[in-house]
């Protein structure tokens, strides 16, 4: 029965409209096709939200992104190279590999640990511990990596000889400290050349005060003490051997580079 | 650092490394007491108790060797008893000194380490320099048969010692931090400041304390005895 049927037959049309007929029913059940529909837009609902989280992803990367590096090379504020630049993973490595060499080749110094003659354990790793940080030096040619080195191999020299180990930790502070004073970086071949010489001979002083503050009793300290002018000797023995070491350094890494091994 | 040393459990390893400082200070500081080398034996007793055996067998014939070297040396220049039992009292304290070192596998000093924060630099490259070392004495020893088997001559010869074992030994760190470095970047490793977790961290237990109280005191205990 439809509408009409249902005039005719003298039904209210309110009635109708209400639904409380069967026609009406039928009406109220398909008005929905008369309803606008609601489309959902594009990237709306589960795509906006993705959509703001990478943007908030972005932010944060941009932020802890320094806006000074620029492919792996930092600038300063005027836009010169900077003296301090990060260290890849691949500059860590070859540091690190460069310093287990020079422990493996000093593993003579035990041997003369007890002869009482100041100076002499750093006389015999003398050539190991110039030739092997200067290679490293004119490869990583950051500010820092003397320290790095010096961490890396001091820290085991700590179980053995815990003298030896602080020494060679406040001599690579003051290395670096005039490496960034006088050449500020390693960027030239004589900068690499003066602290890779510097490394060893720099550790007599310092082993000297740390003797006459905390072991006084030390063997090498009694010795300087008791020929002061063999200190001394030993002590320019120790520059020459290093100066060598040093010199020597940079003549291999710079045989290596013509042989394509090493990229500066 | 070498296999064969490697205890299999050995103490938490800042422990270690603050009983090798500790057992340095007093045994060279009561190097000329008799005292001394009971201290010293007590210590290597010690050792032995928690677990230390192998490398505690192994150090004895290195030990003999090293304080018998410096005390031949002590004893044709001073002709002196005391200072001779001194320098076996340093030698034998710089070989005890040595061992929670050498007992300590490299990736365990690394995961504490990485566990205490310390920057991720430096842990990798101590990794490295712990795990290397005995792999380029191995280099050293090839370079060396390949000099021998093409007859380069002595090492004493400084033209030969340069041209046949420094520029080849160098070629071979450059190659190998370059691999190493590979490898590395491959499995995610980074400098900067990325979150990380630690596959098996190293965990701090009762007996570890109890190595550690128990060296603090021998070597409290030998100090005032000796010196007080």
């Amino acid at each position: 029965m439809n509408e009409k049927d249902e005039l005719e037959k003298g039904v209210d049309p309110e009635e109708i409209k209400e639904g409380k007929t069967q026609a009406g029913a039928e009406k109220s059940d398909l008005e929905w096709l008369d309803e606008d529909i609601p489309v959902q837009e594009e990237n709306s609902g589960q795509g906006q939200e993705n959509e703001q989280k990478e943007e908030a992803g972005a932010k944060k990367r941009k932020k802890r992104q320094n806006p000074n590096i620029r492919d792996g090379v930092r600038y300063n504020k005027k836009g010169e190279v900077a003296i301090f630049q990060p260290f890849t993973v691949k500059d860590i490595v070859f540091l690190a590999i460069i310093g287990a060499a020079a422990l493996i080749t000093s593993a003579v110094m035990p041997l003369v640990a007890q002869v009482p003659i100041f100076g002499l354990p750093q006389l015999v790793t003398g050539l190991q511990m110039s030739i092997f940080p200067t290679i490293g030096l004119m490869k990583v040619r950051k500010a820092g990596s003397v320290f790095i080195v010096a961490v890396l191999v001091s820290v085991l020299e700590l179980f053995m000889a815990p003298a030896m180990g602080v020494t060679s930790l406040i001599s690579a502070i003051i290395i670096e400290l005039l490496n960034i004073a006088i050449f500020k970086g390693y960027r030239k071949d004589i900068a690499c050349f003066v602290s890779g010489m510097l490394i060893n001979p720099m550790t007599l002083p310092f082993y000297y005060l740390y003797c006459l503050a905390f072991d006084t009793n030390s063997i090498f300290f009694k010795a300087a003490g008791d020929s002061p002018w063999m200190a001394v000797g030993i002590s320019a023995a120790v520059v020459a051997v290093c100066a060598l070491g040093a010199g020597l350094g940079i003549l291999i890494s710079r045989e290596i580079r013509k042989a394509g091994l090493m990229k500066k | 650092m070498i296999d064969t040393f490697h205890a299999k459990r050995p103490v938490y390893p800042l422990f270690g490394f603050f009983a090798a400082l500790l057992i340095f200070a007093a045994g060279l500081a009561t190097a000329k007491h008799v005292e001394g080398m009971w201290y010293l034996l007590a210590v290597w007793v010690w050792f032995l108790l928690f677990g230390y055996w192998r490398s505690c067998l192994i150090i004895i014939p290195c030990a003999a060797v090293v304080a018998g070297i410096f005390a031949g040396i002590t004893y044709l220049s001073s002709r002196e008893l005391g200072a001779t039992l001194a320098a076996v009292s340093r030698s034998a304290a710089v070989c005890l000194a040595v061992l929670p070192g050498l007992s300590l596998p490299a990736v365990k000093l690394t995961r504490n380490l990485s566990q205490i924060h310390v920057p991720r630099s430096v842990t990798l490259g101590m990794m490295i320099v712990l795990s290397f070392a005995p792999l380029l004495g191995k280099e050293i020893k090839r370079i060396r048969e390949a000099m021998r088997t093409r007859g380069a001559g002595s090492l004493l010869n400084p033209k030969v010692l340069y041209r046949a074992l420094l520029v080849p030994f160098a070629a071979r760190l450059v190659n190998i931090s370059d691999t190493l470095s590979l490898s590395v970047e491959t499995r995610g490793f980074r400098t900067g400041k990325v979150p990380y977790t630690i596959y098996h961290p190293v965990k701090l237990t009762m007996r570890d304390v109890i190595f550690l109280l128990g060296l603090v005191a021998g070597s409290a205990a030998i100090i005032v005895l000796c010196f007080i």
